[in-house]
Order: C-alpha cells, then structure tokens, then sequence
C-alpha cells in the first residue's frame, strides 16, 4: 500500500521528521552552467541525447502546466494538516461516512479513484489508525467526547469495508462487460484497495465494529445508532457484492431488501456540516492525486448533494434487484424485453456496476443463468419466437448434415450472447454494437436459409413446410428488431440533426412494414399449429399492433416533417452522402460476400425520393389522421389489458414482459399522450413547432402547446 | 566545478546523467537528462518526484517523462561524480591524452 508519512502530522506525540534531501548530498549546483550554455546556443540548436528524437521529446510532460501536471500547486490552497488519529465527535464521523459515499458514488459515475474515493486520506493512513501499531496511543489527549475507538474501530472498519467495496467493483467491472474510460475509471494510482485481504476480513473487521458500538457507553444513543446504520449498510453492500446473484437467490434478496430498507433509514436522516475549526474538514484532500501515481489531471468533483448521492445508491440498488427478478426467469427474450425497456424510458442509467453484474448473471464465459450450456440458448431462440420445441425443429431439418446443424448453432449462440449482454452497454455503445449486429443476424440468416432450400419439403406435411419456413426467417426477425432500434435510439441520442429526421422515419417504417410482413407469417403459422395460448404468440400479437401503430407514426412523420421542410439546405448529392455515411451499418460491401439477398438494407434512397414528392402533392391525406389512428391502436392494446378479467382474449401486453408488463404499459401511455399532441397538426400549410425530449415522448416530438392551432 | 571552454560541450558530456531539479513550487525532481534547447527546456527521463515537508511523500512518485522550462526552475544540480568525471575527461581531451 502507498504508504504517505504520517510523522508531520503527528508532531505533537514528539517524534522526529527526516528530511532527506532526495538523491543524497553529492551533488553540486550546475545551474550557472545550463545559463551559459543557452547563451551560447543558436536558436533553432538542440541538445539531445543520442537515439531521442524531437518526436519523443513530444510526450513529456510540462512540467508548470496545470493541464498535464498533476502535482503542481495551484494558487494558495488553504491547506489544513491532516492527522490520522486526531479524535472526533460522532457526528463529524457520520460526516466522513456519508461524504466518504458520496465520493464512492461519483466513482461508480465514471469519475477517477484519485479524484474521488482517494480524497478520503484515512484511506492512505490505515495502518497509523490500527489500535494494535498504537504504542503511544495513551499520550494522546483524552476526551471523553472524541473516543479515540471512533477513529481506530469504527472509522477503521469503514475505510476498510469501502475499499473491499470498490475491490470487488473493480473486479467485475475489469470482466470487459462494460468499458473501461468510458464507463468506469481502472486507474488505481498503486493504492491497495486491499486486494489481498479476504471479504470476510473485512466483513469481520465491521462487526466487531458495531460490537463496539452496541457495548460502548462512550457515544451518545443517537449517534451509536447513525454509526451503526451505516456500517451495517456496508456489511449489507458486502455481502451483496460478495455473492454470485445466481448461488442463493433467496438469500441474496434478502440482504438487498435489508440494504434497501437500511438506505431508506439513511435518507430520512441528515447530518449538518462540521464547524469550520473540526479536524473532519482535513479528511478529504480533493488535491490528493499531486501525491499518488498517476498522469491524469487533478479534477476537482463538486460532491452532489447527500440526496443526490442516496438516489444514486436507490438506482443501484433498484438495478440489483432488478437482476435478482431477471436471474430467476429463464426467458431470453424477457432479458431483451428489459433490456430495451432500459434503454428506451428515461430511467436513470444503472451503474457500469450493476449493468456488468448483469451481463456476467447472463453469461459468464461458460456458462448461461449459471446453469444452462449455451446450446440451450438455440432451444430457446426458437421456442420463445414460435412456441415450438427445438427437439420438433431439429426433427424437420433431420436430413441436414450435423456439421451444418452445428455451424447455424454456433453462429446463433455467437450472436444471441453478445446481443443480449449488449442491452447492459451504455446508451451510446449499444446502438453501435447493435448497428454491428445487423451483419451478424444477416449471416444467421444466410447460413439457415441456404440450410432450408437444401431440404426435401416433399416428405414434410403443409404444416411442418410452413414451419420450415418461419423457422429459417426467424434471424430475420431479429435483425430487422436490431435495424429499427438503432433508428430509433438515434431519436433517444439526440443524433439526428433537423433535416435528417424525416429520413430516420421514412427509413423506420420501411423496415416496420418488412417486420410487420414476417409477423403475419409467423402468426399465421402458430394459428395453423393451434400454438395461441404460448407466450411467443402473445408476444408476436403485441409486437404486431404495437409496431403496426409505431409505423403509422412514423409514416406521419415523415409527412409531417417532408410538408414543412421543403426547401432543404444541401443539394441531394450532398443529402445522399450524409445519408450514406450515417447509414454505414446498412451500406456494407461484406453483405455481398452471402449468397442471400439482405433485407431492407441498403434503404432505396429512389424510393425515398419519391414518396417525397409524393407526400409534397398529395393534399388529402392527413398526418393528423395517421396519428389519430395510432393512438387508437394503442389506447385498445391498454384497453385490452385493463379489462383482461374480462376474458376478451386479446390481451397480449404481457407477452415475454414477465414482471415488467408495467413498463410496457408505460410506453405506450407516453406514445398514446405524443398521439394526442401530434393530432394537433392540422391541414398541409400548418407548421408546426415541434420538440424532440425523449425524457417525455421518447422517439417522437410534442407540439408546444401555443403553437397549436 | 570548473566550467569547460565550451559549455555546450560540457552540457553535452552531462547527457544520461542523472539531474536534480529544484522547481519554483518546492517539487525536487530526480531524472535523466536527455536534452534541451536554447529557452533551456530541460527533457528528463525516468524522472521521480518529490515534494519535503510533513505530511508529504517522503518516497517521491515515478512521473517519467517530463520537461521542465527554465521559468520553472531555481536550482539545477549534477551528481558530484559525474561532474568531476566529465571535468577530467575534458582536460584529457585538452590536454591530448584522449583523442
């Protein structure tokens, strides 16, 4: 461990310091030499050692540059000195507790250890405040209202359980599930997080703690219970953090409802500040990074509020929980369901934690849910799109060498792994990694749809040929899924600039139409195999209305925005070129090297053209209408489900949405009230003010209400 | 230590020894020297850090690579060996033993 010298601040108990000069005595001043040396050299001379280049000299650090150097001294900090065992009141120790989380917390925000939880110096001087390495420690000033426990057992084990925290925190996120820089900061400055001492110990170390404080009579009830609150809740946040979700499922909700339940304790309470002369002040040095190892610029974080901080702690906890509801359900397709759920209403982004601890609950490189053999996945992926056991469809396709068999296998598990643990990426990556999953998803469909054309359908009943038939389109279905989120998702990103949104829209509702194609078939052929009553119909027949009503959106969108953008900026030669380089994901020569034609890509920028004019001309229709109807289609489907005790059979919001039905629902409430808004456009030389927040009509815009006519 | 006729030469036969630079701030940095220029911007490798007085680290942390302007700088100082390493073979290169 870094381990800074206490001593300075530790004057008072009467020890020495040393300062050695560093490098020792022999050297002798040659500052006059350099001097006389730049007054001798021509302006453009260099002196350099053989082998170093200008080029290499380039990546040094300035030295005075407060952008690069870390340990430079800015102004006139006024600097409290800090010592380890100075004594302190409860209440300035709930203090540190508190802040010491909230600095946790912004590092869970993707912020640097050095500028978050390092600030808390205790955590550089953990061996100064071990009660046993204290052999002066009765010559320190006794005062019955500072126990020195509070500082040696309580803060101790404190500092002791956050480090082990954010040990395990950074052993999960280092699992590559969620990136490094982007969504989490590696650098640990050579500071032990204690990587070496067990979970248990530090488990131990808490609760001999509030052993202590359960006995003691040196701490005032009030705060013997806030500082008891709170080391149970890093014992909680251990255990949590400790355990796979998977290993003890009951056991592990448990600990999280305490956790939850302690939290909830926490945020009802509050601490006032110390008073400007309390040695709390100098716990924390946000400048701490000028003494640890690292190159990154000190970057002082403005601490968000206590409430901020316990909200942030809530959205982890509510993310765990969350994952303890998902580790029980053996649905792929309910893991896809919440995740796009995730991702399109405007909840808080979970943690780079939780959203790792996700990834690695559904796979964890060997194994899928901790149980299954990724095979099982194969199984699934057609069990959850038809409602049809693999066993049946392997039966179908049993004339197909097993090589073949084995390869479509592996290419669906290769695409289906990353797909799902990609739903837990940040917002940004997860579009990107979809747009990537298009070409995988086509490669699927290549692979089955060359496999299907080789079969003898003449043995196989009409049934089973139609089976067949959507068995081989079901990649398809996923891709196109892939290809309308990453349309979408570009409304939710704010990506899209003014004039190439009524593209995005025209684009979505292309591939709509081609989804909502392969939903009929796929219907179709669950209604010929009497498969109603599965949950994969139920979900088809929700995806088929719900995405019948979306594309009814879009197409009024289009229109809309085609009608009130007619004099467009760029010439289309340089509109084709934007669209080509935003679309690149659909413009890939690798689709040329399979034999099977690619679906909906590339967009047919002919036919966009001329459903513009289209639209231009066509005086009748109305986008006003076209919204109407959607709002309609949707306000049935929440209809349906509300009176679903009525038994009129076409309730299907639930579908693969398990315990998350409600969410679902929510979306289409907030489509329903953007339908309401949008209808207010009226006739063709409206214009409407329209405003994009996807925090309140997700991939649509509102009319602004003075603006309606 | 006795400066050499030329002190390009001199500063020259200091490259790859190890240089103790005082900054204007109180920072003490300990690298190897590996170039400068006419503004006197000093390069140094391998470089440590180190800043005295209490409640500081008294082991000083590996910066590597930095350059240090002459605005910046209150002492510079070589290590005596070396210096009186470098004086010698300058005065047997005057006086004709080393070609």
């Amino acid at each position: 461990m870094f381990n800074f010298s206490a001593l300075g601040a530790m004057n008072p108990m009467g020890m020495d310091v040393d300062d050695e000069i560093p490098g020792g005595d022999d050297f002798q001043d040659i500052t006059e030499l350099f001097a006389q040396a730049s007054a001798a050299m021509n302006p453009e001379e260099m002196i350099m050692m053989d082998g170093f280049s200008l080029h290499d000299a380039m990546s040094a650090l300035e030295i005075g540059e407060p952008r690069l150097d870390t340990g430079m001294t800015v102004g006139t900090r006024d600097k409290r000195p800090f010592n380890p065992l100075a004594p302190l009141l409860p209440e300035e120790l709930c203090w540190i507790i508190d802040r010491s989380i909230s600095y946790e917390m912004e590092w869970h925000t993707s912020n640097q250890l050095a500028h978050s939880v390092f600030t808390l110096l205790y955590v550089h001087h953990l061996q100064e405040i071990d009660p046993d390495m204290l052999p002066y420690v009765h010559l320190l000033v006794r005062d019955p209202e500072r126990p020195i426990e509070l500082v040696t057992v309580v803060l101790r084990a404190h500092v002791s359980g956050l480090l082990k925290c954010c040990d395990l925190a950074w052993r999960e996120l280092s699992k590559g599930g969620v990136n490094e820089t982007e969504d989490w900061q590696a650098d640990k400055c050579e500071v032990s997080l204690l990587e070496g001492w067990p979970v248990k110990a530090a488990m131990a170390r808490l609760t001999d703690a509030i052993d202590w404080l359960t006995r003691t009579t040196k701490v005032p009830p009030q705060w013997r219970d806030a500082l008891k609150l709170r080391l149970r809740f890093r014992l909680m946040l251990l255990r949590l953090m400790e355990h796979n979700v998977h290993s003890d499922v009951a056991r592990f909700r448990q600990v999280l409802f305490e956790a939850q339940r302690l939290l909830s304790i926490m945020k009802n309470s509050s601490i006032s500040e110390p008073s400007d002369n309390s040695p709390a002040n100098a716990a924390f040095d946000p400048y701490i990074a000028r003494r640890l190892n690292t190159f990154m610029p000190i970057r002082v974080i403005e601490l968000p509020t206590m409430e901020e901080t316990w909200a942030k702690l809530e959205n982890w906890l509510n993310g765990w929980e969350e994952l303890t509801r998902l580790a029980q359900i053996g649905d792929v397709s309910s893991w896809d369901v919440v995740g796009n759920l995730r991702n399109t209403l405007s909840t808080p982004l979970r943690p780079a934690y939780v959203r790792s601890s996700t990834q690695s609950a559904f796979f964890d490189g060997i194994l899928v849910l901790d149980q299954y053999p990724t095979s099982w996945l194969v199984s699934r992926f057609f069990y959850e799109t038809h409602g049809v056991h693999y066993n049946r469809i392997t039966m179908l396709f049993g004339r197909l060498a097993n090589e073949k068999i084995t390869d479509i296998e592996r290419s669906i598990v290769k695409t289906i792994v990353p797909h799902i643990r990609g739903q837990w990426f940040n917002p940004p990556r997860r579009r990107r990694h979809l747009a990537k999953e298009i070409l995988e998803w086509h490669i699927v469909y290549d692979k089955l749809s060359l496999a299907v054309a080789d079969l003898d359908y003449s043995a196989l009943s009409p049934q089973d040929q139609s089976l067949v038939l959507a068995t081989s389109l079901t990649p398809l279905y996923y891709r196109l899924s892939c290809m309308r989120e990453v349309l979408l998702s570009g409304f939710l990103l704010e990506l899209y600039n003014a004039y190439e949104k009524d593209f995005a829209y025209w684009y979505t509702a292309k591939i709509l139409e081609e989804q909502l194609d392969l939903l009929d078939e796929f219907v179709s052929v669950q209604n010929m195999l009497g498969l109603q009553e599965t949950e994969a119909h139920q979900e088809l027949q929700f995806q088929r209305i719900f995405l019948t009503a979306i594309q009814k959106m879009c197409e009024a969108m289009f229109s809309l925005l085609v009608k009130s953008n007619i004099s467009r900026p760029q010439p289309w030669s340089q509109t084709r070129q934007n669209l080509m380089r935003r679309y690149k994901w659909a413009y890939l020569d690798r689709y040329e090297d399979y034999e099977t034609a690619a679906v909906a890509t590339p967009p047919d920028l002919r036919q966009y053209l001329i459903e513009m004019s289209q639209v231009v001309e066509d005086e009748w229709s109305s986008s006003s209408d076209a919204f109407s109807m959607a709002q309609s289609i949707l306000a049935d489907l929440i209809e349906a489900e509300s009176s679903k005790s009525d038994s009129t059979g076409s309730a299907c919001v639930g579908g693969w949405a398990a315990d998350w039905k409600d969410e679902r629902l929510k979306v289409l409430q907030i489509l329903v009230e953007t339908c309401e808004s949008l209808r207010g456009v009226k006739g063709k030389s409206s214009n409407p003010k329209l405003a994009w927040d996807p925090s309140k009509s997700l991939w649509f815009p509102l009319i602004n209400n003075d603006q309606k006519e | 230590m006795s400066v050499a006729s030329n002190p390009i030469d001199t500063l020259k036969s200091l490259l790859r020894s190890t240089l103790r630079i005082t900054v204007t701030d109180g920072r003490i940095f300990l690298g190897a020297f590996v170039g400068t220029d006419k503004p006197m911007n000093i390069l140094l490798t391998e470089t440590e850090e180190f800043r005295l007085g209490p409640g500081e680290n008294p082991n000083g942390r590996y910066v590597g690579q930095v350059m240090i302007p002459w605005k910046m700088i209150t002492k510079i100082e070589a290590q005596d060996l070396v210096v009186e390493t470098r004086d010698q073979l300058n005065k047997d290169v005057r006086d004709g033993y080393i070609m």
